[in-house]
């Protein structure tokens, strides 16, 4: 397949302290694909994602969007060039309503405020919160809290979308409609790359899965390969896990 | 609301707004005719300036999130300014509060730009020290009048002097037009793409940046208009009261019922800072003329009943009497 790299990490290295948080990891992500990235706890996803969209400047190896270098730019030239995200932990504007929430993110790319309501109501309508619009969004379940993250992530219209564990703390119904949603957000055109722990739905959901363990990444591939890899399986998942049970 | 008000009502309620409007500006403009004597008239002029420069704190700290506790800096610059440019060099006050404005805006810069990289309480702690810095070099200035203060030179009473001797009604109309201004931009603002951004940054500023918006330059902005307000507040002062020293223009006691007055109103709301000095300056008053037969004893009784006040606040409704008068409203209902 002939696709075009949207997202290239090379060698990109993170270090606090002692503890080596990233090493040296190399990483493409294609135009149009759902790329996903797992690893246990503390294998250095997040702080991978904090490289990417500006929030760490990382103490080695460089990052690449399209043709253009963007280590270390600041968070908010990140979200200009085109890589939104949510975080691992929700952070809505918590006493601000859905509406105004999503009308922050779409503010980027309006020239307007009228404008960007416009726009925000159309992406609201799209992930499903159009009905809860007026809501407090200190007031919403933590399912809607995760969807409402993500909608405002998705008002300022991006090429790269980076979600830290959007499903965690879901019930199944809930993670099949955040996997329904995820797909579709790819079908509008937007390259996904997600961090999840939620093990059937990021091998049910993505092209492709990248490892992190101690920073390192040790596998990367299509995600029945994942699941049988010795390295992965030694590191991660516990002997014994097949994909699809 | 909106979508769920049937129109008739809806159109209902405009006509109610339309009235309640007629009646204030009815009010507002006839107050002077009314109340003649110098007192009432006095206490509406602190109410307005106070209101006026607590709407103009609350862009910052209410919209923005930036507590500032030294907001007596700009308050000094415009009474400063204009006092010594019409003391030295005869320019009108009102050339001096355009200067005391420009000034005040350089001086945002200087300041905003170091202090920004502190967050929180951290934030607060430094403009403190900023205060006290201006009102210290302030009192050790011969040139600006030192300790003792500078006298506004004694000018023929009018709208071009700015200085009025037989009535108090022209700085009445001023002050209330100051009030009006900030609270238009305030309205304004709320519905402007800074409006928005300033409370992004108070909510969460790590995501406000990540959403692309650069933080450090709405928050200058939002400590600019702040200071332009404040600093128009000064010359207000300056010229109304036609004495200004460190101890009155720029004590850290300024800064801080700046801020309680639109802490008590409610913060990041637009009648907020409005209901805290309708309600603390007539008390501040009250207190300093009906308990000075007390000796000095009645100077600082107004501050017990705001500690009280706030103490209170923080532990029942926060949200200020902005938030208590919504409560009272949806338990009326």
């Amino acid at each position: 397949m002939a696709m075009s790299v949207l997202l290239r990490l090379d060698q990109v290295s993170k270090r606090f302290g002692g503890l080596v948080a990233n090493d040296r990891v190399c990483l493409e992500v294609h135009e149009g694909e759902i790329l996903g990235l797992i690893g246990p706890n503390g294998a250095g996803k997040t702080t991978l994602f904090n490289c990417i969209s500006g929030f760490y400047p990382p103490d080695g190896g460089r990052i690449f969007f399209r043709a253009q270098d963007i280590t270390g730019r600041s968070p908010e030239e990140i979200a200009r060039i085109g890589i939104a995200r949510t975080f691992q932990i929700v952070r809505i504007f918590k006493d601000l309503t859905v509406l105004d929430n999503t009308v922050v993110g779409a503010l980027l790319r309006a020239r307007t405020v009228g404008e960007a309501r416009e726009r925000a109501l159309r992406v609201l309508e799209f992930t499903g919160l159009k009905d809860k619009m007026d809501r407090l969004a200190a007031h919403l379940t933590i399912a809607d809290k995760k969807r409402l993250e993500l909608s405002r992530a998705l008002a300022t219209h991006p090429t790269l979308l980076l979600l830290d564990e959007v499903m965690a703390g879901l019930n199944p119904q809930e993670i099949r409609e955040a996997v329904d949603l995820v797909r579709a957000i790819r079908a509008s055109g937007v390259t996904v790359f997600v961090v999840e722990h939620v093990m059937e739905a990021i091998m049910t959901v993505c092209d492709r899965i990248a490892v992190l363990d101690y920073g390192r990444k040790i596998a990367e591939g299509a995600p029945a390969s994942i699941a049988t890899n010795e390295d992965v399986i030694k590191a991660y998942l516990g002997v014994g896990y097949r994909a699809g049970g | 609301m909106g979508e769920g008000v049937s129109r008739p009502v809806a159109r209902a309620r405009i006509r109610w707004m339309g009235l309640l409007v007629f009646a204030a500006a009815v009010f507002l403009l006839g107050y002077p005719y009314v109340f003649t004597a110098p007192f009432p008239q006095h206490l509406m002029i602190r109410i307005f300036l106070f209101a006026a420069l607590a709407q103009a704190w609350n862009i910052l700290g209410g919209y923005c999130g930036q507590i500032s506790l030294g907001h007596a800096v700009f308050f000094g610059i415009g009474a400063y300014t204009s006092t010594i440019l019409l003391i030295r060099w005869h320019i009108s006050p009102w050339v001096g509060m355009l200067a005391g404005v420009l000034l005040s805006l350089a001086v945002t810069l200087v300041v905003g730009y170091p202090t920004f990289r502190l967050s929180g309480h951290y934030f607060a702690i430094a403009t403190i020290a900023v205060g006290e810095i201006a009102r210290f070099l302030v009192a050790n200035w011969p040139f600006a009048g030192g300790a003792v203060g500078l006298y506004v030179p004694l000018l023929r009473e009018g709208l071009r002097t700015f200085e009025f001797h037989t009535t108090k009604a022209p700085y009445y109309y001023i002050s209330l037009l100051l009030f009006m201004a900030v609270t238009v931009a305030t309205a304004f603002l709320e519905h402007s793409r800074a409006g928005y951004y300033f409370r992004a940054i108070r909510a969460d500023p790590d995501a406000a940046r990540s959403l692309g918006i650069p933080i450090h330059r709405y928050k200058l902005l939002a400590l600019a208009l702040s200071a332009v307000f404040t600093a128009m507040g000064g010359t207000f002062y300056a010229q109304y009261v036609l004495y200004i020293d460190p101890e009155s223009v720029l004590p850290l006691m300024l800064s801080v019922i700046i801020c309680l007055v639109a802490v008590l109103g409610g913060v990041g709301t637009l009648w907020g800072p409005v209901l805290g000095a309708v309600v603390l300056i007539p008390l501040s008053e009250g207190t300093r003329v009906y308990l000075a037969g007390m000796g000095g004893a009645g100077r600082a009784f107004d501050l017990i009943v705001y500690g009280a006040m706030i103490v209170l606040m923080s532990v029942f409704e926060p949200t200020g009497l902005v938030g208590l008068w919504r409560r009272v409203r949806r338990a009326w209902r």
